[in-house]
């Protein structure tokens, strides 16, 4: 199992090596001129030639990826050729980008399993073929349109006040009262957020699984979510972090449930047919001899060994994922991680580029990791994948 | 023969799979008993009807299989009058089953014991859980694996200790009747006689009944008391095994046991005979057998012959048995 595991993280941090490496020959490449060039009104030739200089561009491109490469290695992402540190810009940029992919998929992840299950388990029908186009559609949808459409519903629902969209600039999103004099700024309202969901959603997780090792039940789903809500309105309550809170998840509800309507489908749709096909197994016939409740059936038989197809997609398709929502999140004026990527690539502000692609890819690697670890934790037949199983006889 | 009550009594059972096509004939008008502590044998060609009958005996049917008629008896209730909860408690505590294909029988995500443990807790809710643990560990011993495997996944097992765990779970609630529905077609021809052989002596030992269930007659001879010859549906011929073997009564009967060389243990199938069983969307009137049967006449193309008893427990379906050119 550790032994699988190490595997996964030297071959993800291989491909994502790789993948910096060719970004950054991409990126400077692609672009006919440099940084520099925006300027060519105010400037001449020679104060430009000047600043190319002062920030090292105009030395031979190898030169530049061993430079920046190495300073990666030491933790350092460098400066962006406006002068800021590019670890501090991102650092803000962050939990803007977390918010919406984690709980976004998070959401997805249950609303899809959920409908997948129940369709296949009620069979061919009304509800089934309704749920299908619907998922269908959603996931084919093209995401800016999408986008479009749910900001406009519920912007006016909610009564927000928001940059309107097109153009490239993005600034703040936060605009309400409550931030006038805040005791505390967003980005730090979002990381407790973040914490708390998280944090309590593992909690709860390992809880159920200890409940199920010693009783051998588990919680029904609703109970969990009830726990969840119940723990995390609590801690935040507690410390006064309730109405920021609350208003942060408002004003982030729109790029959560953009994110949450356009990738819940694809889930769904795996989970339908992954269910079905274990339904027909013979050991859904033993279950039922043994004189199991069809409940137990559903849940404890197929729904559980059905999940396992859909995770290890979910693996795969999480670049996918991230990429939906570098779209969205420039459409909605999201102020995260992919918003400022398109923004540097325009002034081809290489550092601040390189350093997005950076978190870009940890970001993904260590998701993969996650699920990874969660897969094998799902699958036996991975769990023992290390050459145990000879030894067991 | 049949003096004491049976433990399981199957009358005139009736049963259809509804299709696009029409409605597919599986079951037809099938009666046996089937006494305590003895064991029957379903022998016949594929797709002659004998995993629909151990389907239904604990009413387990697809959604669009629908029995017509006719009662099952275990035990003196008729399981066909159950409530849905009463047919869940029912179940596994009174019929269990060696499936066919045990290969996947086991649900690949929990381990062995705990699939064990999920029946001993829904029919013996008040073992603890170390009772339940003490329990499988027999169980294991009993079908000859060793407990400590108890805690493994089903892929960590051969194809033969699958068999045996499946087995170790059909009688982990000590239920009265087994049905072993062909339980060794997976696995080759040595493992399957033994495990076989094994199953046959724990029957003895615990004093269940059992029902056997396989198109390989020698098979089926080896382990029952009584032998069912099916045919398209329909039960043709019903006997002790030594008077199926040494009185065959049906034509069908009699091809089949010409059909055989008289080793034993070998695996042989009944593709012998010529001809192709009928359809069972469109079965052929009167006998199902006639088409190719050597002694059919008129009445065998119109009329059903009755299954009836000549006397000594042996039962035909034939309007003209072989008994007289036989003795
Ligand atoms: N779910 C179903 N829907 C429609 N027809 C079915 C269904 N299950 C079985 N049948 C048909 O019913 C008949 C009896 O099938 P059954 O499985 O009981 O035969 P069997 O004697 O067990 O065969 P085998 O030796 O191959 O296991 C066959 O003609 C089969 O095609
Ligand atoms: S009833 Fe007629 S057709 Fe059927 S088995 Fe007997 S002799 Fe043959
Ligand atoms: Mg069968």
């Amino acid at each position: 199992m550790l032994h699988y595991l190490l595997r996964r993280a030297v071959s993800g941090l291989i491909a994502l090596f790789l993948f910096l490496t060719l970004m950054f020959f991409v990126s400077e490449s692609v672009a006919p001129t440099d940084f520099t060039t925006q300027f060519s009104l105010l400037m001449t030739e020679e104060q430009r030639a000047a600043l190319a200089r002062d920030l090292g561009i105009d030395r031979p491109l190898w030169q530049r990826y061993f430079d920046w490469f190495g300073s990666l290695v030491r933790g350092d992402l460098g400066f962006s050729y406006y002068g800021f540190p590019v670890a501090e810009h991102l650092w803000g940029l962050i939990p803007y980008t977390l918010l919406v992919f984690l709980i976004g998929t998070m959401i997805a992840f249950q609303i899809g399993r959920w409908m997948g299950k129940v369709a296949a388990w009620r069979g061919p029908g009304l509800v089934n073929t309704l749920s299908s186009i619907s998922a269908i559609m959603l996931y084919t949808a093209f995401p800016p349109f999408l986008a479009f459409l749910v900001s406009r519903v519920m912007e006016r629902r909610l009564d927000l006040k928001r940059p309107a969209l097109g153009g490239r600039a993005v600034g703040n999103v936060f605009f309400g009262e409550l931030w006038r004099s805040p005791r505390w700024e967003p980005e730090t309202v979002m990381s407790w957020v973040l914490l708390t969901v998280v944090g309590y959603s593992v909690l709860i997780m390992v809880l159920n699984e200890l409940l199920a090792r010693r009783v051998r039940r588990r919680m029904p789903t609703l109970v969990q979510a009830a726990a969840l809500i119940a723990l995390v309105s609590g801690t935040w309550y507690a410390t006064g972090l309730w109405p920021y809170a609350l208003e942060v998840l408002k004003v982030a509800s729109i790029p959560i449930v953009t994110f949450v309507l356009l990738s819940f489908g694809e889930t769904m749709l795996i989970m339908r047919t992954s269910m079905s096909d274990t339904l027909r197994e013979d050991f859904i016939t033993t279950a039922e001899a043994k004189g199991l409740p069809s409940r137990a059936i559903r849940d404890r038989h197929a729904a559980r060994t059905a999940l396992l197809p859909v995770f290890s997609r979910l693996v795969v398709s999480l670049p996918y994922l991230l990429t939906g929502l570098v779209i969205l999140e420039d459409t909605l004026k999201w102020p995260g991680l992919s918003a400022s990527l398109f923004n540097a690539l325009y002034q081809q502000d290489i550092p601040v580029v390189m350093g997005g692609l950076v978190l870009v890819g940890v970001l993904s690697a260590i998701t993969r990791l996650l699920l990874d670890v969660m897969y094998a934790y799902l699958d036996p037949r991975i769990r023992y994948d290390s050459g145990k199983l000879r030894r067991a006889g | 023969m049949a003096e004491a009550t049976p433990i399981l009594s199957v009358q005139d059972l009736v049963m259809h799979y509804t299709t696009r096509k029409g409605d597919v004939s599986a079951v037809d008008g099938v009666s046996f008993d089937l006494e305590n502590g003895k064991s029957l044998g379903l022998v016949g060609e594929s797709g002659c009807g004998k995993t629909s009958i151990a389907f239904s005996l604990m009413k387990l049917l697809p959604d669009n299989a629908k029995i017509k008629g006719g009662s099952i008896y275990v035990g003196g209730t008729d399981i066909l009058q159950l409530s849905h909860d009463e047919l869940l408690k029912f179940r596994w505590q009174r019929i269990a089953m060696v499936f066919q294909a045990a290969m996947n029988a086991l649900n690949p995500v929990y381990t062995v014991g705990d699939q064990i443990i999920e029946a001993l807790d829904l029919h013996w809710g008040d073992l603890s859980r170390e009772q339940s643990r003490e329990r499988i560990g027999q169980l294991f011993e009993m079908v000859g694996l060793d407990p400590k495997l108890m805690d493994r996944y089903p892929h960590e097992f051969s194809g033969g200790m699958r068999q045996r765990a499946v087995i170790a779970m059909a009688l982990s609630c000590n239920p009265d009747i087994i049905i072993a529905d062909e339980p060794t077609t997976a696995l080759d021809v040595i493992v399957q006689d033994r495990i076989l052989r094994e199953l046959k002596k724990i029957q003895e030992k615990l004093g269940m009944s059992m029902i056997y269930i396989s198109h390989d007659i020698a098979v089926i001879a080896e382990v029952s008391d009584r032998i069912g010859v099916m045919y398209a549906g329909r039960m043709a011929e019903l006997a002790d095994g030594v008077d199926i073997f040494e009185h065959p009564l049906h034509p069908y009967t009699y091809a089949l046991m010409r059909a055989f060389p008289s080793i034993k243990g070998e695996k042989h199938e009944l593709v012998t005979l010529p001809g192709e069983p009928p359809d069972l969307l469109f079965p052929p009137p009167g006998c199902r057998f006639h088409p190719r049967c050597p002694r059919a006449t008129d009445v065998c193309k119109q009329e059903q012959p009755p299954f009836a008893d000549n006397g000594r427990g042996h039962f035909v379906a034939c309007w003209h048995p072989m008994e007289a050119n036989h003795e």
